[in-house]
C-alpha cells in the first residue's frame, strides 16, 4: 500500500512538466506536421512531396549543409591548437582566458552579429580606420553579406565548444600513454597520429557534431550578416512564414529541420555517452607542464594572441562603436535609447524593450525552475523504464530549433482551444520551453551526486521525506539550482529565433530591437543597435562569468 | 661490464630538489632495484634515464655514449609504467606489437616475435582481447610483454606491482624475475616494497629524499645497512644511539655493551642496530654473563606469531625494542621484568 502511494507521489512530480511539454511542445509540433501533410484539412502528402522535390528546397538544404560543414572545419582548425595548449600547459591567466573564451558562446546571436558588423561591417571599425589611414573614400573590406562573414561569426561562436570538449578530454588523457609510445620508439609525430589522435577522436567528433548542429540551425547570424542572398532552412522558415505568409512551405521546411536536428542530436548523445567513460581520469597536475622553453612560449603565446584577436576584437569593437560618433566618444546612442522620436521604428521608447526583456526573463526563470526542479527530482531517483523514457523526452526541446518552436507556437496557439496570440505570456512560455532542458541538465548531476546512503542515513535518524529534502538535497542542489536559474534568465534575455515569431510589435525584446535597428539605415540606428548590444552583452557576460564561479567542478558541461 | 652509468644527476621541481647528485651504474644483464619511500625521486630518475625528463645537472652514459640530446624514441629502452599505460584503443596483440611496428620490422617477423613474447608471459589465446577486458594481473603481463618485445637495450619497470593485490604480487614477482633472467635483460626496477626488492634484485639502491644512501647486493644490504635511514627503511626498529668509550666497549642509553668496535675511534658517535631475531632468554639462572651484550626491561606485550613470539621490551630509559623469540622457550608474560642476552653477530654498528 505504502509503495503505491509513493509511486503516485512520484507520478505527480512529473505530471506538470509533462503537461507543459504536451501543450507547448508536442501540440505545436503536431500542428506543423498536419499543416504540411494536410494543408486543407485532408490527407495530401503529394503537396509536401512537390515542395520537397523543388530545386529551391534542395538549394536551401544544400546551403545549410555546406555552410555548417565549412564552419565546423574552420572552427576545428582554429580551436584544436587551443585545445592542445589548454590540455597540456599551465600558464598565467589560463583560467581567465578560458572563462573569457566562453563569453562568445553564451552571447545572443544578435549581439554576435552586431559585434561583427561593428568590427568588419561597412561602418565597422577596421573599415573606418583603413579609410582614415589610407585616405579612401570607400570601405575597402566587403565582408557584409558574404559567406566569409557568416563563417567568421560561426567560428567566433563555437570556438569554445571545441576548446572545452576536446581540451577537457585531452587534459584527462594520461600523459603516460604518449610517453609509453615514445619509449617504444614512436617519434612525436607517430605518437600523435597513432596514439593521441585515435584516442581523442570521439571527443573531436562529438565537438565537431555539436558545432555542426549549431551552425546547421544558425538563424540570427545568417539573417543579419548574410543578407538576402543567403538562407539556411531556419532563415527560410522565417521568411516563408513571416514575410511571404506561405505557411505550408514553412511547415514543410520545419519538418526537414526537425528530422535533421533530431538525427544529429541522437548521434551526438550516443557519442557523448561514449566519451564520458572511455578514459581513466588523470590528475591534470601531472599532465600539464609549465611554459619553459622558447618553443613553449611561441605555442602558448601564439594561441593566446589568436584567441584574443578572434574572440576579443569583435566585442571590443562593439563597445567602441557604441560610444563613437562623428564628434568623438559620447553617450549619445545610449541616451537616444530613452527617447521616442516620431520617426522611430518603435511604437514605444527603445528602453521599453529592456524592461520587457527583463520581465519576460524573470517569468521564464520562475517557470523553468518550477518545471525543471520536479522533473529533475523525478529523473534523479533510481528507476527503471519510465525514467529512461522521460529523460530524452525532457531534452527534446533542446534538439528542436528555436525557429521551429516559434513557428509551431504561432500556428498552434492562435486559435481556440488555446488562443494566446495577444497574450503577453506567449514569449515567456516559448523561452521556458528553450530554458527548461538547461535547468533539468543543471540540477540533475547535482541530485545524482548525492549518494542514496546519505538520504537513508537521514531517514534512519528520524527525518521525514520533506526534512530529508531540506537537510540533504537542498544544500547540495542549491548551487546547481542557482546555475539553472541564471541559465534560464540569460537564455531568455538573448533568445531570438522563437521570439522573432511570437513577440508582438508593441512588446519587443532587446534582441528584436537590435535586429530592427540594424535593419534601418542611418548612423543613429546603427549606433543605438551597438549601444543596446553592448548592454545585452554585458548582462549575459557578467551572468555567465558568475556561473563559472558558482559552478561545481565538472558539472553542467554541455 | 658497465652498461649504464648515471653521473651526478640533479633535478629540481618548483625549486624543491627531487634528485641531488645521484650516481649509479648498472652492469649488463643485471637487475638493479631502486628502493625507497614514495616521492623520493625514484620515478624521476627513471624518466631522466628514459629521456622523458631533462636533468638540471649531470649525465647519463649508455654503452659509453652520452645520452644528452638523444630523443626517447631513439634510445631503444623499454619502460613499464606504473599504471601500465596500455593503449586503450588497441587489443593485446596490437599493444605488444606496437614497438615492433615502430622499428619497421617485416609483418611476418612482427607476428612471430609478438606471438613468442605473448607466449612467454602466458597470455596465449588472449591476443584479440581488448585491454579493458583483462584482469589486473593480465594487464601487467601485457605491459611487460609490450616493453620487452622490441628487445630493449635497457628495461625500466616503475612499480610494476603497484596496483595489484598482495597475493598476486608475490606470485608475479617471481615470474617476472624468471622471465627477465631467461631473456638476459638488463633492468632497473623501482619499488617501495623491500620484500619485492629482495626477491627481484641482483643489487639494491636505497633512495632517500633524492639521494642514494647505499647500493649493495640484498644480503649485504640486510646485514650491513650503512645508514640509519637505510636500516629504518629495511624495517629495523631497534636503533639506539651510542658512543664508543674505548676499544670494544660502547655506551648507550640502555647501558654499556661489550662489542667489537673494529677500527672505530674512541668518542665516535654511532647508531647501534639490534636485529629482532638476535635476542634469547638467558641460559644460566643468574642472568646474562657480563661478557655477553644484554638488554633489560619490562615486557609490555607478547604475542604468538607461529614460528616465534614477538615481544615488546620497554627499557628503563623508556625505549621500546622489538624481538622475536623462538617458540620452543616458555615465553615471558606481559609485565614481567626480564634480561635478554644479545647475540653479538646480530648487532650492527652504523656510523653517524
Amino acid at each position: 500500500m505504502k509503495k503505491i502511494n509513493k509511486h503516485r507521489y512520484r507520478i505527480l512530480l512529473v505530471a506538470m512538466p509533462l503537461l507543459f511539454l504536451a501543450i507547448f511542445y508536442f501540440y505545436p509540433l503536431i500542428k506543423i506536421f498536419s499543416l504540411s501533410l494536410m494543408p486543407e484539412g485532408v490527407w495530401s502528402p503529394g503537396k509536401l512531396h512537390k515542395l520537397v522535390s523543388s530545386t529551391f528546397y534542395a538549394r536551401t538544404l544544400w546551403f545549410t549543409f555546406w555552410q555548417a560543414a565549412l564552419s565546423t572545419i574552420l572552427t576545428l582548425t582554429l580551436a584544436l591548437p587551443g585545445a592542445y595548449v589548454f590540455a597540456r600547459y599551465r600558464f598565467f591567466g589560463k583560467n581567465l582566458l578560458q572563462s573569457f573564451a566562453t563569453v562568445p558562446f553564451v552571447l545572443p546571436t544578435v549581439v554576435v552579429a552586431a559585434a561583427f558588423q561593428a568590427l568588419l561591417g561597412p561602418n565597422g571599425l577596421i573599415n573606418i580606420w583603413l579609410m582614415q589611414w589610407f585616405d579612401l573614400s570607400y570601405a575597402p573590406i566587403h565582408l557584409n553579406h558574404t559567406i566569409w562573414f557568416i563563417l567568421l561569426a560561426h567560428v567566433f561562436y563555437n570556438y569554445t565548444v571545441v576548446l572545452r570538449i576536446v581540451g577537457g578530454f585531452w587534459s584527462r588523457m594520461e600523459c603516460t600513454l604518449a610517453e609509453a609510445a615514445q619509449v617504444l620508439g614512436a617519434s612525436p609525430w607517430q605518437t600523435f597520429y597513432k596514439i593521441t589522435l585515435p584516442l581523442l577522436s570521439p571527443a573531436i567528433f562529438a565537438a565537431a557534431l555539436l558545432v555542426f548542429i549549431f551552425c546547421f540551425s544558425s538563424f540570427g547570424v545568417i539573417l543579419i550578416l548574410g543578407g538576402p542572398r543567403f538562407a539556411t532552412i531556419e532563415v527560410e522558415i522565417y521568411r516563408q512564414a513571416v514575410h511571404l505568409f506561405n505557411l505550408p512551405m514553412a511547415a514543410a521546411l520545419s519538418i526537414i529541420q526537425i528530422i535533421f536536428t533530431f538525427a544529429l542530436m541522437g548521434v551526438y548523445t550516443a557519442l557523448q555517452r561514449k566519451t564520458a567513460v572511455n578514459l581513466t581520469p588523470a590528475s591534470s597536475a601531472r599532465s600539464q607542464r609549465k611554459v619553459a622553453s622558447c618553443r613553449d612560449r611561441i605555442i602558448v603565446g601564439g594561441n593566446t594572441a589568436l584567441m584574443i584577436f578572434l574572440l576579443g576584437m569583435p566585442l571590443l569593437a562593439l563597445i567602441f562603436r557604441s560610444f563613437s560618433t562623428d564628434n568623438g566618444l559620447s553617450l549619445v546612442f545610449y541616451r537616444a535609447l530613452f527617447e521616442n522620436p516620431t520617426q522611430s521604428i518603435f511604437f514605444v521608447p527603445p528602453m521599453q524593450a529592456v524592461s520587457y526583456s527583463v520581465g519576460f526573463a524573470g517569468v521564464t526563470l520562475v517557470l523553468a525552475v518550477l518545471l525543471g526542479l520536479p522533473a529533475a527530482s523525478f529523473l534523479a531517483a533510481p528507476q527503471k523504464r519510465l525514467g529512461a523514457l522521460l529523460d530524452p523526452i525532457f531534452m527534446l526541446p533542446l534538439s528542436t530549433s528555436a525557429v521551429t518552436l516559434g513557428f509551431g507556437f504561432i500556428i498552434a496557439l492562435d486559435r481556440p482551444p488555446l488562443n494566446l496570440r495577444t497574450s503577453l505570456m506567449l514569449v515567456p512560455l516559448a523561452h521556458t520551453l528553450v530554458a527548461f532542458p538547461f535547468v533539468v541538465r543543471s540540477i540533475l548531476p547535482a541530485l545524482r551526486s548525492i549518494p542514496g546512503s546519505l538520504r537513508e542515513a537521514a531517514t534512519l535518524l528520524g527525518a521525514s521525506p520533506l526534512k530529508v529534502w531540506q537537510a540533504v538535497d537542498m544544500p547540495i542542489v542549491g548551487r546547481a539550482l542557482l546555475v539553472g536559474a541564471v541559465f534560464a534568465f540569460t537564455v531568455s534575455l538573448g533568445e531570438f529565433g522563437a521570439t522573432a515569431f511570437v513577440a508582438r510589435p508593441q512588446t519587443p525584446t532587446m534582441p528584436l530591437a537590435i535586429y530592427r535597428f540594424l535593419g534601418q539605415p542611418g548612423a543613429m540606428n546603427y549606433g543605438q543597435a551597438m549601444a543596446m548590444s553592448s548592454m545585452l552583452m554585458m548582462v549575459t557576460a557578467v551572468g555567465f562569468l558568475l556561473l563559472e564561479k558558482v559552478r561545481i567542478g565538472g558539472m553542467g558541461e554541455f | 661490464m658497465t652498461l649504464l652509468e648515471v653521473l651526478n644527476i640533479s633535478k629540481n621541481f618548483n625549486h624543491e630538489p627531487a634528485l641531488s647528485g645521484v650516481d649509479l651504474s648498472v652492469d649488463t644483464g643485471e637487475i638493479l632495484c631502486l628502493l625507497g619511500p614514495s616521492g623520493c625521486g625514484k620515478t624521476t630518475l627513471l624518466r631522466i634515464i628514459a629521456g622523458l625528463e631533462n636533468a638540471d645537472r649531470g649525465h647519463v652514459f649508455f654503452d659509453g655514449r652520452d645520452m644528452a640530446g638523444v630523443m626517447p624514441h631513439h634510445r631503444r629502452f623499454g619502460m613499464m609504467f606504473q599504471e601500465f599505460a596500455l593503449f586503450p584503443h588497441k587489443n593485446v596483440f596490437e599493444n605488444v606489437a606496437f614497438g615492433l611496428h615502430m622499428q619497421h620490422y617485416r609483418e611476418s617477423r612482427i607476428k612471430n616475435r609478438t606471438n613468442k613474447i605473448v607466449k612467454i608471459v602466458g597470455l596465449e589465446g588472449k591476443e584479440k582481447r581488448g585491454v579493458d577486458e583483462l584482469s589486473g594481473g593480465e594487464r601487467q603481463r601485457v605491459a611487460l610483454a609490450r616493453s620487452m618485445a622490441p628487445n630493449p637495450r635497457l628495461l625500466m619497470l616503475d612499480e610494476p606491482m603497484g596496483s595489484l593485490d598482495r597475493a598476486l604480487r608475490e606470485r608475479l614477482i617471481q615470474d617476472l624475475r624468471r622471465i627477465l633472467k631467461k631473456m638476459g635483460i638488463t633492468a632497473i626496477f623501482v619499488t617501495h616494497d623491500q620484500a619485492e626488492a629482495f626477491t627481484m634484485a641482483d643489487r639494491i639502491a636505497v633512495f632517500n629524499a633524492g639521494r642514494i644512501e647505499q647500493v649493495d647486493a640484498p644480503e649485504i644490504l640486510y646485514k650491513n645497512p650503512s645508514t640509519s635511514a637505510v636500516a629504518r627503511f629495511l624495517g629495523f626498529q631497534n636503533l639506539i644511539p651510542g658512543t664508543v668509550i674505548r676499544k670494544g666497549r660502547i655506551d648507550t642509553e640502555i647501558g654499556s655493551m661489550r662489542i667489537d668496535t673494529g677500527s672505530m675511534p674512541v668518542n665516535q658517535e654511532l647508531t647501534v642496530l639490534i636485529r629482532p631475531e638476535g635476542a634469547h632468554m638467558p641460559e644460566k639462572r643468574g642472568g646474562v654473563s657480563e661478557f655477553v651484550p644484554a638488554v633489560s626491561g619490562r615486557i609490555s606485550d607478547c604475542c604468538f606469531q607461529g614460528a616465534s613470539y614477538r615481544i615488546t621490551l620497554i627499557t628503563e630509559s623508556g625505549r621500546a625494542l622489538i624481538f622475536f623469540l623462538p617458540n620452543h622457550f616458555v615465553p615471558p608474560r606481559a609485565g614481567q621484568k626480564i634480561q635478554l642476552a644479545i647475540d653479538p653477530g646480530s648487532v650492527v654498528l652504523i656510523n653517524r
